[in-house]
């Protein structure tokens, strides 16, 4: 497989949020700003750029029938290491992600990496693959985070340049799921062309 | 290498060194990362001190003192420089958030002030309750240089002197609610009762406002609208001053309100006590006397020529908001114990 393309998929033509609609739980949940949703993308790229390096590493060595507890103690490993690293280095990063870190355990994004791409390809593709793939996530988490903030806090980054509370169900859950179709809509379209 | 067949013994040496490999560099990790978590903790803690008292030279955390209180544990902070005490940073709590615990450290001078309030902990919806942190929004400044003696800790439409943080009522509820324990237990007051119904017998001498006797042991039941009620007259000397009546509603929100209801000699309300209800928190328990002034409308009316209803019902009671149903079924209450009070009077 062309490599470069192997990197690209992962913004809009397999976008793991808006295309293949996986790990919408954390997608939902964490992007009521564009920073969380940031940092909640990035924390979950480095968990799936291990899990794929050490999946594809120890591919052959796992038998068939146990593959997904195997990859599924990995995952969760690699999460609670990014948990309290960033707990004891990063204390005020923990503090704005904290609550988010355990759910990256829970997002099928991560696991499907491992299981569609990494237990079937090379190491050097899988690298590729969880990078690209850990900026899409990334890319559509801040999106969907920009977004809401914008419509919900008048803000973006945490920078207001409207005084005044938004619209505030951008904040709450309905808004996720509201600003989330729009974006879906908007990248499908994308990807008629 | 070929992958290996999905025999017992590969399966149980995958998952063996699999999981041995990840229990061993978690273990690893975490023996590398307790310390600065630890640390990490302290400083956190130390600078919410810092942030609410003023300058000190002591080391507070060394000095500290708890109470208990509310079902939890306030832990006391003493700030002090040469050797006298400057401020007092009390780390309080309430379990009564939008999402659970809400934990704030509240510096207080030595008379009581409040001089700063840090948020410790909370779970609160981002972009709405997380607005009560000092960094996010001015909710908190204006609890700064007030003293809840005459600063009353409740948001404006139950009462006080708080203004809420918009579209996050049960939050900022819940914050004030936080403070006033901090305040409390610092000021030596016995905290717990005031977020506490009354028994019974506190509720009669509450609601009776003039009596000499022990109404409590002269008690008797009326007949009213088909039940039994049990009545306690006040009386000085032989004079007659009032009644107060035990008395249900017939269905709150969730179920019924028991209420003890007292009228002096003219059927005027003297006081009212809530003594149990099932009402949903942060909003149908505002009928409790603790926590809004909503009890204190019916003080001084007549139910015989005032309408005990709702505005909304055609009569002249406010309600509280979200509690249509419990209101309603408080103002019901209230109707009925004046008719039980008719009764009696006819004895």
């Amino acid at each position: 497989m062309d490599q470069a393309k192997n990197f690209t998929k992962g913004f809009i033509r397999e976008n793991p949020v808006f295309i293949l609609m996986l790990g919408l739980c954390p997608a939902l949940g964490t992007t009521t700003s564009a920073f969380n949703g940031m940092g909640m993308g990035l924390a979950t790229m480095f968990v799936v750029l291990m899990s794929n390096i050490v999946v594809s590493l120890i591919k052959n060595f796992v038998p068939n029938k146990v593959r997904i507890p195997c990859y599924i103690v990995i995952i969760a490993s690699f999460v609670t290491i990014v948990d309290l690293v960033m707990a004891g280095f990063m204390p005020a990063l923990h503090e704005q992600l904290g609550l988010f870190i355990p759910l990256i355990v829970v997002n099928c994004f991560v696991l499907g990496r491992a299981e569609a791409f990494a237990s079937k390809n090379t190491l050097l593709s899988s690298v590729i693959d969880g990078t690209g793939m850990g900026l899409g996530f990334t890319f559509a988490l801040t999106l969907l985070g920009a977004a809401r903030e914008i419509l919900g806090s008048n803000a973006i980054f945490g920078l207001q340049f409207i005084e005044g509370d938004g619209m505030l169900v951008f904040i709450l859950a309905p808004g996720a799921f509201i600003a989330l179709g729009y974006l879906i809509a908007l990248a499908n379209k994308l990807n008629k062309q | 290498m070929a992958k290996r067949e999905s025999t017992f013994f590969n399966m149980v040496l995958a998952l063996l060194t699999v999981t041995l490999v990840a229990s061993a560099s978690l273990g690893f990790i975490y023996e590398l990362t307790r310390e600065p978590i630890e640390m990490a903790r302290a400083a956190r803690k130390n600078n919410a001190i810092r942030a609410v008292v003023p300058d000190f030279d002591n080391n507070p955390t060394e000095e500290r003192y708890t109470i208990e209180a509310a079902g939890g544990e306030l832990v006391f902070y003493p700030a002090k420089k040469d050797g006298e005490l400057v401020g007092t940073a009390v780390e309080t709590f309430t379990n009564r958030g939008f999402s659970g615990t809400i934990r704030l450290m509240v510096g207080l001078l030595p008379d009581g002030t409040i001089h700063g309030i840090e948020v410790l902990e909370h779970k609160e919806t981002p972009g709405l309750g997380d607005k009560m942190e000092s960094d996010k929004s001015d909710f908190s400044a204006q609890f700064e240089g007030q003293n809840p003696e005459d600063f009353r800790l409740r948001l404006r439409q139950d009462g006080g002197d708080v203004d809420g943080i918009t579209a996050t009522t049960i939050s900022s509820r819940a914050y004030c609610e936080a403070v006033q324990l901090a305040f409390d237990l610092y000021m030596d007051k016995d905290a717990d009762v005031s977020y506490e119904l009354p028994s019974r017998d506190e509720a009669v001498e509450r609601v009776l406002a003039d009596f000499a006797n022990n109404p409590l042991q002269e008690d008797f039941l009326v007949m009213a609208n088909g039940n039994e009620h049990t009545v306690f007259p006040g009386r000085r000397g032989r004079r007659y001053t009032g009644l107060a009546v035990d008395i249900y509603s017939e269905a709150g929100y969730i179920g019924p309100i028991r209420l003890m209801v007292g009228f002096d000699s003219e059927g005027v309300i003297t006081g009212i006590e809530v003594l149990g209800h099932e009402e949903t928190p942060g909003y149908g328990d505002l009928i409790e006397n603790a926590r809004s002034d909503f009890y204190k409308q019916f003080i001084g009316l007549n139910p015989g020529e005032d309408n005990i209803r709702l505005k909304e019902d055609g009569g002249i009671i406010d309600n509280i908001s979200g509690a249509t149903i419990t209101a309603r079924a408080y103002c019901e209450a209230v109707r009925s114990a004046w008719d039980i009070f008719r009764q009696a009077e006819n004895r």
